[in-house]
């Protein structure tokens, strides 16, 4: 462990382990109603495959815990016990879940995980003793949890070859788990190759599989399942070895050469050596004085010849030559074995040949016998197997991606500088633009696949909301199903962030608010399981997530009263709409729920929604109709940085509106604008009425333009409304990098952020959906 | 300036101690630590924030960052000048903001022994006494030395 890069390994295992512990939690919260099989043996490997990992890290809190999860799912696997409590059961997992994930979090930031999980554990033990009280048979094969038994001296001894998937990755790490699998079971483990914290030992595991030697007086059924169990296993052997019948040591000599532009013979030559005694038992060379200059011209015209003496298989051998850079040919000269296992160089060798007598134990499992099979017949394809099975995927730090995006965002500014350079007016330019906008398309695309990188579906956010749904309906005595749409739709992993929160918040708010008790709904006749509906899709340059409750709506007279006793009323009671008294539940310190409950009622909550969302740039709606339920819709962009922007001059400033947001521009005359009497203009298109905001009065500059003839109209929409708003000139219509104002400034009005021009100069980027409130 | 701050930090002799930049509004001479002061740039185009003091001149870009610029004139309710060529904006560091101040004109680098500092005097009879954290004394004069934290202060924002 020590020469491990373990900072690397602990961020791996961390990942993976977020990973395992999402796909446990939705395991655990799909078969609360009972767990079918197919569940039971997942959530098994995904325990078991925790447990693994973590005492690999020697995380110890975490793989005890995972351990006593995984001796009660192997119980309720091997048994199949009909007297359990399913709700008690996913309450206890749920609690060992988050006493790793607490652990987890503790390693993430390097502090030791060195929680106490014995209560978790002792109540997943009483838990177990329990079931396997109700069920009269129980006990015999359950493993000891204590594990270490002292195993007979004569206990049988087996060799096991463990073929993983192709592609699997880290097969390293796939073999260090069976090895520790197997330490409860089986004692006096070796196994080849013997280092597999080495990283390189992928290649030979990958080639030849890996092969473990062990004794053990368990039945030979229980070692295969200890075996089955490793995932990404795709066929293995088991055979026992008469005792004393260990592989006898075998010698070979074999003449290396290097390809002649490899330079420095000597010096490969050594490395490799040295790779090779760290592997097997002897290794004599020849020139022996490798380090000398004399020995580059001794490699180079001779080879350089190898004694190798060891009970691994040959293939080993040849694993590591021919994974040695510059490495041409590799000539088997003499078998110095005694042994009648004669080894050619040109013929592969079977591991099993001089073994081939021996009973074979091609485990056929009933449970799944397609995955194995021996691995003899794979042989021949293994010098076959595609050496780059390279994952379609990998993961890649998030800052990385954050630092690819600033850079984009660079060089959307500077091609705009350099191609909208002032110093290139009236200039006859023709294949200069014509390059330039092939420069700028390549940028878009560049944009584009950038953009898409960071995209992350919401499926994650959004089955973490099955777990508090879940968890509240066991406090609280309700029955609310959680039915999500659309959980496919992508949004910026920034984004993503900031809306976990919000939409925590809503659901509680509409589970702890919105649904009814079930005798209540009974009486009203509705359902008595509730419906909270959690829906995305996208619109336009927005995505949309909308919760739905079939609860009781809001109390629009309940809001009123509390609106207030807060005082925050500024018009008589009676003029509030139906949708201003909603909105009122997003301030700060809102709550009507009398009582407090541990999920939602102090107040705090939906405004934290609102200033979540609107720091990401987005918005919450609230429609809701007594009775029946409610709506929350929460809009927020795609993406936050870069933009399609139409600029406009507006005195001696410039605006961007985004694009997405501008449904026209047009130019009017003044005498098609009518006054209301409070001095709003508005303006009549195609038998609309739009109102017309003239923005220099808004952000109180000036501007020469102010007859609406003079200047042009731009339509804005948000959701169903528009207005028209005047501005000079259009100046064009350009890609831009959203930028934030310094926070110096407070939030004004109108403006969401900044951008910079192609000139440098800067244009305030305007912020459509906040011209809209009042 | 921090890294800069650092390392000097580092090498035991801290050399902007004592060491103020000053720069006049009118004709007064003031002072800024120079420890703040992160570089001085001539009059850029500033872009205007709606709704903000009339102090508070808008925004700048400063090669790719946008940083927010405040008229020191405006701010010590002086009367106002037109910008000329002398017209400078001292860039400062101020906690996690970078800050541009628009001032008449820069002056020097000069260090100002500790002893040769003192407070103002208690009653605050000019307007803008209350951004003066110390006098210090020099040859040719004073050079009121700033509170930037007061300066700076949002109470309008």
């Amino acid at each position: 462990m020590a020469d491990f890069d373990r900072d690397s390994m602990s961020e791996m295992f961390t990942f993976e382990m977020a990973q395992l512990i999402e796909q446990l939690e939705q395991n655990i919260i799909q078969s609360e109603s009972g767990y079918s099989t197919a569940q039971i043996n997942e959530i098994f490997r995904i325990v078991h495959t925790i447990k693994g990992s973590a005492a690999m890290m020697m995380y110890d809190s975490i793989s005890t815990a995972a351990h006593s999860m995984e001796d009660l799912f192997y119980y309720l696997r091997e048994e199949s016990p009909r007297n359990v409590d399913y709700h008690k059961l996913t309450d206890l997992l749920l609690a060992g879940m988050d006493f790793i994930k607490e652990e987890l979090s503790k390693v993430e930031n390097g502090v030791a995980a060195d929680g106490d999980g014995s209560s978790i554990i002792a109540s997943i033990k009483r838990f177990l003793e329990v079931i396997k009280g109700g069920t009269p048979e129980a006990g015999q094969s359950v493993p000891d949890s204590s594990g270490n038994e002292e195993t007979s001296r004569t206990a049988p001894k087996y060799k096991a070859v463990v073929f993983f998937e192709e592609g699997s990755e880290m097969e390293n790490i796939r073999a260090y788990n069976l090895v520790h699998n197997l330490e409860n079971a089986v004692s006096d483990i070796t196994h080849i190759p013997e280092d597999i914290l080495d990283e390189d030992s992928v290649i030979p595991i990958r080639k030849s599989g890996f092969t473990i030697r062990f004794e053990s007086d368990r039945p030979v059924a229980e070692i295969e399942n200890i075996i089955n169990q490793t995932i990404y296993l795709k066929s293995f052997t088991l055979k026992e070895i008469d005792d004393g019948e260990e592989e006898p040591l075998r010698t070979v000599r074999i003449r290396v050469r290097f390809s002649p532009e490899s330079e420095m013979e000597n010096i490969r030559a050594y490395a490799l050596v040295v790779r090779l005694r760290e592997n097997f038992e002897e290794v004599v060379c020849q020139p022996e004085d490798l380090v000398c200059e004399a020995a580059v011209d001794l490699v180079r015209v001779n080879g350089l010849e190898l004694t190798i003496s060891t009970v691994k298989p040959f293939d080993d051998i040849r694993n590591i030559l021919e994974s040695t850079p510059y490495v041409r040919e590799v000539a088997i000269e003499e078998d110095l074995t005694e042994a009648d296992s004669p080894i050619a160089a040109d013929e592969p060798l079977k591991q099993e040949t001089d073994t081939e007598a021996e009973p074979t134990l091609s485990a056929q499992s009933a449970a799944q016998p397609p995955k194995i099979e021996p691995p003899a017949a794979k042989k021949p394809d293994d010098s076959a197997v595609k050496k780059s099975s390279a994952p379609a995927v990998i993961s890649v730090n998030v800052s990385k991606l954050d630092q690819l995006l600033n850079l984009m965002g660079e060089l959307v500014i500077s091609e705009a500088m350099v191609t909208q350079n002032p110093e290139l007016e009236n200039l006859e330019l023709e294949s200069f633009h014509k390059e330039a906008r092939q420069l700028r398309k390549i940028i878009k695309d560049l944009q584009e696949t950038v953009m898409s990188m960071r995209m992350v579906p919401l499926s994650t956010t959004f089955f973490k909301m099955h777990r508090i749904v879940r968890d509240m309906c066991r406090q609280l005595e309700k029955d609310v199903l959680l039915e999500v749409i659309g959980e496919e739709t992508e949004v910026d992993k920034n984004i993503i962030e900031h809306i976990s929160d919000p939409l925590m918040h809503i659901i509680r708010n509409s589970v702890d608010h919105g649904i009814e008790m079930p005798d209540v709904r009974r009486s009203l006749g509705k359902n008595e399981k509730g419906t909270v509906t959690l829906e995305a899709k996208n619109s336009g340059g927005d995505v949309l997530i909308i919760i739905k409750d079939d609860g009781a709506g809001l109390d629009r007279d309940r809001i009123l009263q509390k609106a207030k006793s807060n005082g925050l009323l500024k018009k008589s009671e009676s003029e509030y709409t139906d949708k201003e008294i909603q909105q009122f539940i997003f301030l700060p310190g809102f709550s009507t729920n009398e009582k407090v409950t541990s999920y939602s009622g102090r107040g705090v909550g939906m405004d934290v929604v609102s200033t979540n969302l609107e720091a990401v740039g987005g918005s919450v709606l609230v429609d809701s109709i007594p009775g029946e339920g409610s709506v929350f819709t929460l809009k927020i962009p795609l993406t936050l940085a870069i933009i399609d922007g139409m600029t406009v001059k507006m005195g001696g400033a410039k605006y961007t509106i985004p694009i997405v947001s501008i449904k026209q521009s047009f130019k009017a005359d003044s005498k098609d604008i009518f006054t209301d009497p409070d001095g709003n203009e508005m303006i009549s298109i195609r038998g609309e009425i739009y109102n017309v905001v003239r923005l220099y009065e808004l952000f109180g500059a000036d501007t020469a333009v102010k007859d609406i003839g003079d200047g042009i109209l731009i339509m804005l929409e948000n959701g169903d409304q528009a207005i028209c708003m005047l501005a000079d000139e259009l100046v064009g219509e350009q890609q831009v990098v959203v930028k934030s104002i310094p926070k110096f400034f407070k939030k004004t009005r109108g403006i969401s952020g900044c951008t910079l021009l192609g000139n440098g100069e800067i244009s305030l980027i305007i912020d459509v959906a906040g011209l809209f409130d009042k | 300036m921090a890294e800069q701050a650092e390392t000097e930090a580092v090498g035991g002799v801290d050399t902007t101690k004592d060491r103020f930049m000053t720069f006049y509004i009118d004709t007064e001479e003031y002072g800024l630590e120079i420890s703040a002061v992160k570089e001085i740039i001539e009059m850029v185009p500033i872009t205007r924030i709606p709704d903000s003091p009339e102090y508070v001149k808008g925004i700048i870009n400063l090669r790719g960052d946008i940083i927010g610029v405040l008229d020191v004139r405006k701010r010590f309710s002086k009367n106002p000048k037109a910008y000329d060529e002398q017209t400078c904006i001292i860039v400062v560091e101020y906690g996690e903001f970078t800050l541009g101040l628009i001032v008449d004109s820069v002056n020097e680098v000069m260090t100002i022994e500790e002893a040769n500092i003192s407070v103002p005097p208690n009653a605050k009879l000019n307007h803008y006494n209350q951004y003066i954290r110390n006098i210090g004394q020099v040859e040719h004069g004073v050079v009121l030395l700033l509170d930037l934290d007061k300066l700076l202060q949002q109470d309008g924002l």
